[in-house]
C-alpha cells in the first residue's frame, strides 16, 4: 500500500508541477497564484499520502542545516536588495544617471546607442529585470522623441540586454540569487567567472546590434542641440536622500566584494545596509515595504515548495541521471547540455523554477567530479537561465512590448525574432567555445572553426546584401525557367 | 532654443510663477520650480491627472476626446496643464493674486514652436515611417 502511495503522490506532484510550467507559459493566470496554489496541492499530497509532518515544508522554503538554509539566504537578499533599490529609485537615481550619460551622448551621438546599451546592463546589473525595464524604456522612447530617431531597434536591444546585465553580479537577477546560495559560490568567483564573460559579451553583442541597426539609428544634427537642454537633475526627486541611498548602495556592493561570505552572508550585508538606509533617511518603512515586489517572494516560496516536493520524489535525481546517460559521461558534455537546455527552456517558461529544477541535477551529473567542475556547471546554469530568455519576446521581454505599446511605439514581434535568437545563439556558442577550451581543447577549437566560419557568412552577407538578393535573383530566374518548361511541354 | 521660447511666454505672462515641461512617459525636460518641489512626483501626479480626466469623459461621451488643456484654480495658485505634442505636456503654474484669470491666447504661437521643437516624433514627419 505504501509503495501505492508513493507511485500516486510522485505522478501527482509531477502532474502539477508540468501543469503550473504550462500555465506560466500561457500567462493567463498570476504566476503568484499559481505557484501558491502548485505548494498547496503538494502539501496536500505529501501531507496525507506519504504521511509527511509539517517541518518538511518548512525546510523547503528556508532549507536545511546542511545545505546552509540556501532558500533563507536567497529570500533574504531578494528582500534587502529590493529595499535598498527602491529607496534609491524614490530618490531618482536610477533616472538621474541615465539622462546625465544621454545628455552626455550629445556632442557625439554616434556613441546613443553604446550609452544607451550601458546604461541598462548597468542598471540590470543592480536592479532587477522589471525595474530596469520601467526605468529605461519610457526613458530611451523619450529620447528617441526628441531627437527624431525609432524607438524600436534601441527597445530590442535593450530588451535583450536586461537579460545580459542580468549575469554580471551574483545579485543581478533571482537565478543568480537562487544558483548561488545553493553552491556556495562567493560574490567575487562569481563576477570573475561569469561577470566578466558576460561584460565581454555584452560588447561583442553591442557591435552586432550597431551592425545590424548602424543605418537605421542614424541621429540628425539638428535635433541634438535639443537634448542638451534636457536637464538630468530635474529627475533627483529628494537630494539627500539620494546620496544617502547611493552612498549606502555603493557600500554594500563594495562589502560584497571584501567580506568573504563565510564570515558575512550577503544576505546580512544587504540586510544591514537596508535598515541604515531606512534609518539614517526617515523613509516611511510601511510605505517602502507596500511599493517593494512582495509578491516575488510568496511565488519564490510556492516555487521552493513545488521543487522541495519533486525533489523528495527522486525525480529530479532521475533528470541528472539522464542527462549524465545522455551525454554519454562526459562531463564537457553534460555541462554544455546544462547551459542549452537551461536556455532553450528559459525561451517560453519562467527562468525562476527552471534553474530551481536544474539546480538539484547538477548535483547528479557532477557526482565524482572535483568541486571546480561543480562551479562549472552552476556558471553554465547562470548563463542558460539568463539569455535564454530572450529568444522570444515573451518572459521579461513581455514587459518591454506592453511598456513600448503603452507609450505608442509598439514592438513588431517580428522585428525582435530578427535579431533576439541571433544575440541568444551567438552568446551560448562563445560560452560553448570556452567550456570546450577549459575542459576538451579539441572540442573548443572544433567549435571556434564551425563558429567562425558560420560567423564569417552572416556578416558577408549582412555587410554585402547584393549577395543575397543576386541569389534570390537566381533562383526567381531558375524557378520561372523551370516554369516555363513544364508550361511548353 | 527651447529655454528662449520660455522666456518669452513668461513675459507674455506676468502672473506666471513656474512652468515644467514634461513627457507622458514621467520624464521633465525641463523646469523652473524650486530645489525643494519634487518635480518628478509633481509629473507622475500631473500625468495621472489627465489619464483620470480622459477616463471620466470617455464615461460620459465615449468618442475620441483628445485632451487640450486642464486648469485647476485654488486660491493661491492657478495651475494650467496644457498638451504640447503627442507626447509632451506643459505645466504652468500662477499667482493667483496677480493674475484673476489666465488668457493664454498670446502664448499660443510660442506653444506651436514649442512642440515642434520638443516632441519631434518620426511618425508625425515621416508618414512613410509608421
Amino acid at each position: 500500500m505504501g509503495v501505492l502511495y508513493m507511485w500516486i503522490s510522485t505522478v501527482i506532484i509531477i502532474s502539477v508541477f508540468l501543469a503550473i510550467v504550462v500555465l506560466l507559459m500561457l500567462d493567463k493566470v498570476s504566476r503568484t497564484l499559481l505557484a501558491l496554489c502548485g505548494a498547496v496541492i503538494c502539501f496536500f499530497t505529501l501531507t496525507f499520502l506519504e504521511d509527511q509532518k509539517y517541518f518538511l515544508f518548512v525546510s523547503f522554503i528556508f532549507g536545511t542545516e546542511q545545505d546552509g538554509f540556501a532558500n533563507a539566504h536567497s529570500l533574504i537578499l531578494i528582500f534587502s536588495m529590493s529595499l535598498i533599490v527602491q529607496v534609491c529609485h524614490k530618490a531618482g537615481l536610477f533616472q538621474f544617471i541615465s539622462l546625465r550619460l544621454i545628455v552626455g551622448t550629445a556632442n557625439r551621438p554616434n556613441m546613443l546607442l553604446f550609452v544607451l546599451c550601458t546604461i541598462t546592463v548597468i542598471i540590470s546589473s543592480l536592479i532587477n529585470n522589471i525595474l530596469t525595464i520601467m526605468v529605461i524604456i519610457p526613458l530611451t522612447i523619450t529620447v528617441s522623441g526628441i531627437i527624431n530617431i525609432d524607438p524600436e531597434p534601441l527597445i530590442i536591444t535593450q530588451a535583450i540586454l536586461v537579460n545580459m546585465g542580468g549575469t554580471f553580479f551574483t545579485i543581478s537577477s533571482i537565478p543568480n540569487i537562487l544558483i548561488v546560495g545553493a553552491s556556495g559560490i562567493t560574490f567575487i568567483e562569481f563576477f570573475l567567472n561569469v561577470g566578466v564573460i558576460s561584460i565581454i559579451l555584452y560588447l561583442f553583442t553591442v557591435g552586432l546590434f550597431y551592425l545590424k541597426y548602424q543605418h537605421t539609428l542614424q541621429i540628425p544634427k539638428d535635433n541634438i542641440a535639443i537634448l542638451k537642454e534636457l536637464s538630468p537633475t530635474i529627475m533627483i526627486s529628494n537630494k539627500s536622500l539620494l546620496v544617502k541611498s547611493s552612498s549606502i548602495l555603493g557600500l554594500v556592493l563594495i562589502l560584497f566584494f571584501i567580506i568573504p561570505s563565510s564570515i558575512l552572508p550577503l544576505d546580512i550585508i544587504a540586510l544591514s545596509g537596508a535598515l541604515i538606509l531606512l534609518i539614517i533617511s526617515w523613509e516611511d518603512m510601511d510605505r517602502i515595504i507596500s511599493e517593494i515586489d512582495i509578491s516575488l517572494l510568496i511565488y519564490l516560496m510556492g516555487i521552493f515548495i513545488m521543487v522541495g516536493s519533486l525533489e523528495y520524489t527522486n525525480i529530479l535525481e532521475i533528470i541528472g541521471g539522464l542527462i549524465v546517460r545522455i551525454s554519454g559521461g562526459n562531463i564537457l558534455a553534460s555541462i554544455l547540455l546544462i547551459l542549452w537546455i537551461s536556455g532553450l527552456l528559459s525561451a517560453n517558461i519562467d527562468s525562476i523554477p527552471i534553474t530551481k529544477v536544474l539546480i538539484p541535477t547538477i548535483s547528479t551529473i557532477t557526482n565524482g567530479y572535483t568541486e571546480d567542475y561543480r562551479k562549472l556547471a552552476n556558471y553554465a546554469l547562470v548563463m542558460g537561465a539568463n539569455w535564454g530568455d530572450n529568444f522570444t519576446p515573451m518572459g521579461d521581454n513581455m514587459l518591454v512590448m506592453n511598456i513600448a505599446k503603452k507609450y505608442k511605439h509598439p514592438v513588431r514581434f517580428k522585428e525582435f525574432f530578427k535579431i533576439g535568437p541571433i544575440a541568444v545563439l551567438f552568446q551560448l556558442c562563445i560560452v560553448t567555445i570556452i567550456y570546450g577550451f577549459l575542459l576538451e581543447w579539441i572540442f573548443g577549437l572544433i567549435a571556434l572553426i564551425v563558429f567562425l566560419l558560420g560567423l564569417s557568412v552572416f556578416l558577408i552577407l549582412r555587410l554585402n546584401p547584393r549577395i543575397l538578393q543576386k541569389y534570390k535573383i537566381r533562383l526567381d530566374i531558375r524557378r520561372k525557367t523551370k516554369h516555363g518548361n513544364e508550361n511548353s511541354e | 532654443m527651447v529655454m528662449k521660447i520660455l522666456n518669452n511666454i513668461k513675459q507674455d505672462l506676468p502672473g506666471l510663477l513656474d512652468y515644467i515641461i514634461f513627457y507622458n512617459t514621467g520624464i521633465v525636460f525641463q523646469s523652473t520650480c524650486p530645489e525643494k518641489a519634487n518635480v518628478p512626483a509633481i509629473c507622475a501626479n500631473l500625468n495621472e491627472i489627465i489619464k483620470i480626466f480622459k477616463q471620466s469623459l470617455s464615461c460620459y461621451d465615449n468618442t475620441s476626446n483628445e485632451y487640450q488643456k486642464i486648469i485647476f484654480e485654488t486660491q493661491k495658485y492657478i495651475t494650467i496643464i496644457l498638451k504640447l505634442g503627442k507626447n509632451s505636456n506643459l505645466a504652468l503654474f500662477f499667482d493667483k493674486e496677480v493674475v484673476d484669470e489666465v488668457n493664454i491666447r498670446p502664448i499660443q504661437e510660442n506653444l506651436s514652436k514649442l512642440e515642434e521643437l520638443i516632441d519631434m516624433d518620426k511618425g508625425d514627419l515621416d508618414p512613410s515611417s509608421s
